[in-house]
């Protein structure tokens, strides 16, 4: 049987006061947003965003000659022209190089059930086309984005530009 | 078919999902990547700052070469966890490191000799919320770093045992016991500052 002195239950008192004073420290913590973090966040972003990635170069052609683009630039044009396209989010992009010649782009792709995928994929490739040549130019072989594989392995019925 | 969605079909960032603002940095987006930071980087830094002691200086690097990895290596990111355990993961790391490379505090696993109860009729020292935060940073620097990363990972951030597990290499039972003893000490610790 377990016998409560008047000193066990002041320490369980104590105890008691200490985790809620914790509870209402760890509040106070939470809702904090550090001094220190609001002067330095800006210019901390600004350099880590200035990291570039290590990427393959890419052969582009214009009217003043030949040059190369890099990979990243590739990606980042690609996702800019399928970004308007509603109701599909771009996943991943591979890229076919042979050295610094494009032969070709694969783009996963997820799209909201249970809109027509064929009609989208359409919609998906003119952009990418459009958007491809608008960096690389009139390279040989020409660019183009032609051959598509429907494959489902899941569905997404929320819009898949906001949620997986 | 239009080859140009009208601008109103764009989604504006911040409705983006954890995992669809990480896939979208991945591909080389700057402003989802912004935006993770913004959504993540102060919870980062408050971990970071509580880890090393309230250095802030070393805080700093560690969260800023956390983030760096986090942007340059997030097309390996494959969403086996969440996108914030995975930063997370990335400054413990730092934060580790940080600590190796700084003179070792030895700190005693068993931490604390019984405080002798106090009378009850001492003045109420948390005045100000911020007298209340320096107070639990005080109780936090007498924690071994173990038992501090479980208690800051679980009672600020709300990360599951599991994901905690994960983040400092361990297992969730042994989370379990760091945050049992952690809450021990802090209460006996803070109910003493009253």
């Amino acid at each position: 049987m377990e016998m409560n002195t008047p000193e066990s239950e002041s320490g369980r008192d104590r105890g008691d006061e200490g985790a809620r004073s914790v509870a209402a420290a760890a509040t106070a913590l939470r809702d904090l947003t550090d001094h220190r973090w609001v002067e330095v966040a800006d210019t901390m972003l600004a350099k880590v965003l200035r990291r570039q990635r290590t990427s393959h170069a890419v052969g582009a052609r214009n009217r003043t000659g030949a040059y190369h683009v890099s990979e990243n630039v590739l990606r980042m044009s690609l996702q800019r022209a399928i970004d308007p396209v509603p109701h599909c989010e771009l996943v991943d992009i591979r890229f076919d190089l042979a050295r610094d010649v494009y032969l070709g782009v694969l783009l996963i792709v997820r799209v909201q059930y249970p809109l027509p995928i064929i009609a989208l994929a359409d919609q998906i490739r003119e952009q990418a086309c459009a958007g491809l040549t608008r960096i690389l130019g009139a390279v040989q072989p020409p660019v183009t984005v032609s051959a598509m594989h429907v494959h489902v392995d899941d569905v997404t019925v929320g819009d898949p530009k906001t949620a997986d | 078919m239009s080859s140009e969605a009208a601008p109103a079909d764009l989604v504006p960032t911040q409705r983006r999902s954890d995992a669809i603002l990480a896939r979208r940095a991945a591909l080389g987006d700057r402003e989802a990547f912004a935006e993770i930071f913004r959504r993540h980087a102060p919870a980062l830094f408050r971990y970071a700052v509580r880890m090393l002691d309230a250095d802030h200086q070393a805080a700093e690097d560690a969260v800023q070469e956390a983030l760096t990895k986090a942007w340059l290596k997030l097309d390996g990111f494959r969403g086996d966890s969440a996108l914030r355990t995975w930063l997370f993961r990335l400054v413990a790391n730092e934060c580790v490191n940080s600590r190796r490379r700084r003179r070792p505090i030895p700190v005693d696993d068993q931490l604390l000799a019984r405080l002798t109860p106090g009378t009850g009729d001492e003045p109420h020292r948390f005045t100000t919320e911020q007298e209340l935060r320096d107070a639990l940073d005080i109780a936090l620097l007498e924690l071994p770093w173990r038992q501090r990363a479980a208690w800051l990972l679980r009672e600020i951030e709300r990360l599951s045992y599991s994901e905690i597990a994960g983040i400092l290499g361990t297992t969730p039972t042994v989370v379990r016991g760091q945050l049992q003893r952690a809450r021990a000490t802090l209460s006996v610790r803070m109910a003493q500052w009253r």
